[in-house]
């Protein structure tokens, strides 16, 4: 028997026991250090959007001019559109890729705390250096990758990846780097998972799949929406390896909202539109996590269940 | 049957193991290979995987830099500071959003992503005058701070889905027994979440490692950390793309060893034996 | 009694002696700090430079040394600047940033006589100048050179001490010079310049442009890189590249960084590039035995000799001392302290170990120098390049007007657009950027 959740009968009996100050004592002190380092930053950020603040002019009140200048601006639309491309593909990628790096770190095998660190590396490599990586293994002629290629017989001659394929080029190099993550997390979520269910499974005579499908992907639910959330957040906040790998390029192939935004305010100085642009992607992921929050709600509801 | 069974486990495994190492390693190892030998052997045609003049030159310089020594240390300070002050403040936060209920519980969470959500370099102006402000530039503190304000929400974004997971049965066996909501968190669902913790963990020091923009904007040099300092070797006539990498490769090994230790914490989950408890 | 007295008497005179001994350091004088930001130590000899300056001074004035990268310098300046920060002394700087941020640095013109400022080159000011007025002091200067590998053109049967003249000269050496191996991959490139965004894009552009006689902005401050001069300089990259085939179209991912490591490795068999390009070369660590000392080095080819033998842009840099500086009244010593740092036997340092030119004439005249076997061709050829246009396009909104050029550039050389619409867009983008939010 596995009571999960809340029990209806003692949620009232919890809540009525205590005062309301003991969920304020818990949350003060991350609430006083978001406020405090957080806070006056965000409201600067804010006011910053609405002026028009070039570096070698005094700053002037425009309203929402910045916003209006973003919504008429072609590159705009461009922008998110790659935006959109870029994420949907790293997203599903890396999530498949981690499910099954997790599924086999969840296994037992001799050497498999190495390996577990092993996966770790990608995320702890330094941006630089996996900036050096990716741009020598995509070099056109004397890259690793076009080399294998050819050696394996796929081609004939050598592809400039780069160039011609600039956001799947991205999406491989942003889903290596940033795989560990997500597969840290389901790997968690799947440990979390108590072995009896997997017995009582295997005494019912249930084989691999049909287990996977039936309890471990449904108590998953959260953790998968968890790993979603976290990949969303962290692919529209790409920067290092755009600056390192493409700059946006070529022909502004690769701009996506994140680096256009950090364009605009440190390489053009414009740090008005740039504030009001990332106000605009900030209202975007706000709209994300709204979805996040309800679907996790249900989440939580049907593991009650 | 049962070693028959087991055989076949191993035939997916180690192939998926090889397989996973193959996309992890080979392309570390073609960028570390960089750093131990001459720029030129880099693109031969055809490539060659195996060094074949090795020369640890850059390692030598690299360990022999002062600056980039006390960068290496400082990250470390940062980065542990700041998984301390994002797990001890973040675990806290989380089980109020995983246990009660409050007014304005969704605006409120919602607003501590917030930060999360806004790209880091929008704040960067602000927060610069804030440190100025304080006297914060070029200090531990300033980056600690600021890493923490990072990580925390996914710290608690993280540990609340887990805490939500867990059956509340035990903290309510513990309060019968007379413990206060403190002493239920702190005895019996942090121990449970061991897991969740690890992963808060990792994320926290990880984030805080990598990232390049605030240790550029904060520091000048006696707080300089490392992921800036592995790149000031750059130059635009002039770069020692082995010297880079060399101590990219040095910079590794502190999260690694980090990573190695805390996994081994990723506990497996509840048994019956604890619920009948 | 009398032993508590001895006591605290015993005590008094202690203090006495001791307290001078603890304050001293308290009441010694603290040295003046000033802040450079520049690259990394491995950069130059600037470095090295700076930290002696402190012995020289006898510990009146300390350098505390901020290394960044390029973009980092680019990013902490504007942050600085635009959150009123003052940590910031002395920066690095070239004609684009002086351009964007000269209101936050000091004019110097009143330190610096004109009759001094006339023993250096007439481009070498061009990074610290804006507005009318000069805000640094220049550091090094250094051309767009070309380089070839004499083996490979001896191998090929040209005459390794006849680098191509002409573009045709160019073409017909380079096709040559481009080899394919068995399984149908490029082994070695015939002609490499570097063609990535964020500069490089733009500096080829503009090298081919001079030497069709084109600007990029008329005398009025419109764009004119779309005229048939443009075009021509368009359409010289471009059949390099798809028509004759002896250029990468991969350039276009490839830095100056990645362009040099393949030159030095001997997979490329002529190219364009920094002065730098000269000591590494000769390095053992970044070339093969094969290029070591095989390497020429002269002035660009001419792509029309009815307009000019040659053109090339520069890529001097200088130090700027910032407001900041003047207001804590450190102006003085950071002045002194440039001078110490541009001296001339630094210049010299940094022409033999990194190949950057020194910016007073003074040494291109040295015998010395000009009888040196590795350092004569570079002045040599900085000399005869001096004789023909030197530009380099610099404006306030640098960054916007690069990114605007160079998007459609790449997209011509791939093919995307047709080469004079690209031109054209870029020079409509131009004139929007031109005229103001």
């Amino acid at each position: 028997m596995y009571p999960a959740g809340v029990s209806d009968i003692l949620r009232p009996r919890l809540t009525r026991r205590r005062l309301h100050t003991t969920p304020l004592v818990l949350l003060a002190p991350a609430l006083m250090l978001l406020v405090a380092v957080g806070g006056y930053p965000l409201v600067g950020a804010a006011r910053i959007s609405l002026l028009q603040f070039r570096i070698n002019a005094p700053e002037r009140f425009i309203g929402l001019a910045n916003y209006a200048r973003l919504l008429a601006d072609p590159q705009t639309l461009d922008s998110l559109g790659i935006t959109a491309v870029f994420v949907a593909g790293s997203v599903t990628t890396v999530l498949i890729l981690a499910y099954l790096i997790s599924l086999l770190l969840y296994q037992e095998f001799p050497g498999r705390s190495l390996v577990r660190t092993m996966v770790m590396i990608p995320w702890a490599l330094a941006p630089v250096v996996n900036g050096i990586m990716w741009r020598s293994l995509y070099a056109p002629n004397f890259g690793p990758l076009n080399d294998a290629l050819a050696r394996l017989g796929v081609l004939t001659h050598s592809v400039n990846w780069v160039v011609d394929y600039p956001v799947p080029s991205l999406i491989l190099a942003y889903v290596w780097k940033v795989l560990p993550l997500p597969t840290l997390v389901i790997l968690a979520g799947l440990e979390g998972i108590p072995p009896d269910l997997y017995e009582a499974a295997h005494v019912d005579g249930a084989g691999s799949f049909r287990r996977f499908r039936h309890i471990t992907f449904p108590l998953m639910r959260s953790v998968t929406l968890l790993s979603l959330i976290l990949m969303l957040v962290d692919a529209l906040h790409v920067f290092a390896l755009v600056d390192l790998l493409t700059h946006g390029g070529p022909a502004g192939r690769t701009l996506v909202l994140n680096y256009s935004i950090f364009r605009t305010a440190f390489r053009y100085l414009d740090f008005g539109y740039g504030a009001a642009m990332a106000f605009t992607l900030t209202s975007l992921i706000l709209v994300l996590a709204i979805f996040y929050l309800r679907a996790s709600a249900e989440a939580a509801l049907a593991i009650e269940r | 049957m049962k070693r028959a069974r087991r055989a076949a486990r191993y035939l997916v495994i180690y192939p998926a193991v090889a397989a996973v190492t193959l996309w992890t390693l080979f392309p570390v190892w073609w960028v570390a290979s960089g750093s131990i030998r001459p720029q030129y052997e880099m693109v031969e045609t055809p490539l060659k995987y195996l060094p074949r003049t090795v020369t640890f030159r850059s390692y030598q310089t690299a360990l022999h830099d002062h600056a980039f020594l006390r960068a290496l240390r400082n990250t470390v300070t940062v980065a542990g500071l700041t998984t301390v002050l994002a797990l001890a403040t973040g675990a806290c936060a989380a089980y109020a959003f995983a246990r009660f209920t409050f007014p304005l519980k969704r605006p409120l969470f919602l607003a501590i992503f917030l930060l999360r959500m806004i790209p880091a370099f929008t704040l960067a102006i602000p927060l610069f005058v804030t440190m100025r402000a304080y006297g914060l530039i070029d200090t531990i503190t300033a980056l600690v701070l600021t890493h923490t304000i990072l990580v925390l929400p996914v710290c608690i974004l993280i540990m609340r889905t887990f805490f939500e997971g867990l059956p509340v049965a035990f903290e309510e066996a513990a309060m019968v027994d007379g413990a206060t909501r403190f002493q239920a968190m702190a005895r019996i669902v942090l121990p449970l979440s061991a897991s969740a913790l690890v992963v808060a963990a990792v994320m926290s020091m990880i984030t805080s490692w990598n990232d390049y923009l605030f240790g550029l904007l904060f520091t000048l040099s006696k707080a300089r950390t490392l992921m800036v300092a592995i790149a000031d070797v750059e130059g635009v006539f002039y770069v020692d793309y082995p010297l880079i990498v060399a101590r990219g490769m040095i910079g590794l090994i502190p999260p690694v060893v980090a990573v190695l230790v805390f996994q081994r914490y990723l506990i497996r989950g509840l048994t019956s034996g604890a619920m009948t408890q | 009694m009398r032993s508590r007295r001895l006591a605290q008497l015993t005590l008094v005179v202690a203090g006495l002696l001791v307290f001078p001994m603890l304050a001293a350091p308290l009441f010694a004088q603290q040295p003046i700090v000033l802040r450079v930001l520049d690259e990394g130590p491995e950069v130059g000899p600037w470095y090295k430079n700076a930290m002696e300056y402190e012995r020289v001074t006898n510990g009146r004035v300390r350098v505390e040394w901020i290394a960044s990268p390029w973009d980092g310098i680019q990013t902490r300046l504007a942050t600085s600047f635009a959150a009123g920060d003052t940590s910031i002394d002395i920066t690095k700087t070239w004609g684009g940033w002086t351009n964007e941020f000269w209101l936050f640095f000091q004019a110097i013109d009143d330190r610096w006589p004109p009759i001094q400022r006339g023993t250096l080159l007439p481009y070498a000011l061009q990074p610290v100048s804006a507005a009318g007025h000069i805000y640094g002091v220049p550091r090094h200067v250094t051309l767009y050179y070309f380089y070839w590998n004499k083996r490979m053109f001896q191998d090929a049967g040209f005459d390794p001490n006849k680098p191509p003249q002409t573009y045709d000269e160019l073409v017909a050496a380079c096709t040559k010079l481009t080899k394919t191996g068995p399984d149908g991959r490029v082994t070695q490139w015939g002609y490499a310049e570097s063609m990535d965004a964020g500069s490089p894009m733009l500096n080829t552009f503009e090298r081919w442009l001079y030497r069709a006689g084109g600007d990029i902005l008329d005398a009025r401050g419109a764009p004119v890189f779309n005229d048939r001069r443009g075009l021509r300089a368009l359409q010289a990259i471009y059949d390099l590249v798809h028509k004759y085939k002896c250029m990468d179209i991969g350039q276009l991912q490839l830095g100056n960084g990645a362009t040099r490591q393949v030159f030095n490795a001997g997979r490329v068999a002529m190219m364009s590039m920094w002065g730098s390009g000269w000591a590494e070369s000769q390095d053992p660590n970044r070339a093969t035995k094969d290029v070591i000392g095989n390497v020429g080095i002269t002035i660009l080819p001419a792509l029309d000799l009815s307009v000019t033998r040659s053109a090339t842009i520069h890529g001097s840099e200088g130090y700027a001392i910032t407001k900041a500086a003047a207001r804590r009244g450190v102006a003085d010593e950071a002045w002194k302290l440039l001078q110490y740092m541009t001296s001339r036997t630094v210049q010299l340092e940094a022409l033999r170990t990194r190949g950057y030119m020194p910016s007073s004439l003074a040494l291109y005249n040295d015998p010395q120098l000009k009888r040196d076997p590795y350092l004569s061709p570079l002045l040599a050829a900085t000399v005869e390049a001096g004789k023909y246009p030197v530009k380099r396009f610099v404006w306030s909104n640098y960054g916007r007007i690069q990114d605007a050029i160079e998007t459609e550039l790449q997209n011509a050389l791939r093919d995307r657009k047709p080469l004079q619409a690209a031109l054209d867009s870029a020079a409509a983008a131009v004139t929007h950027i031109l005229k103001g939010p």
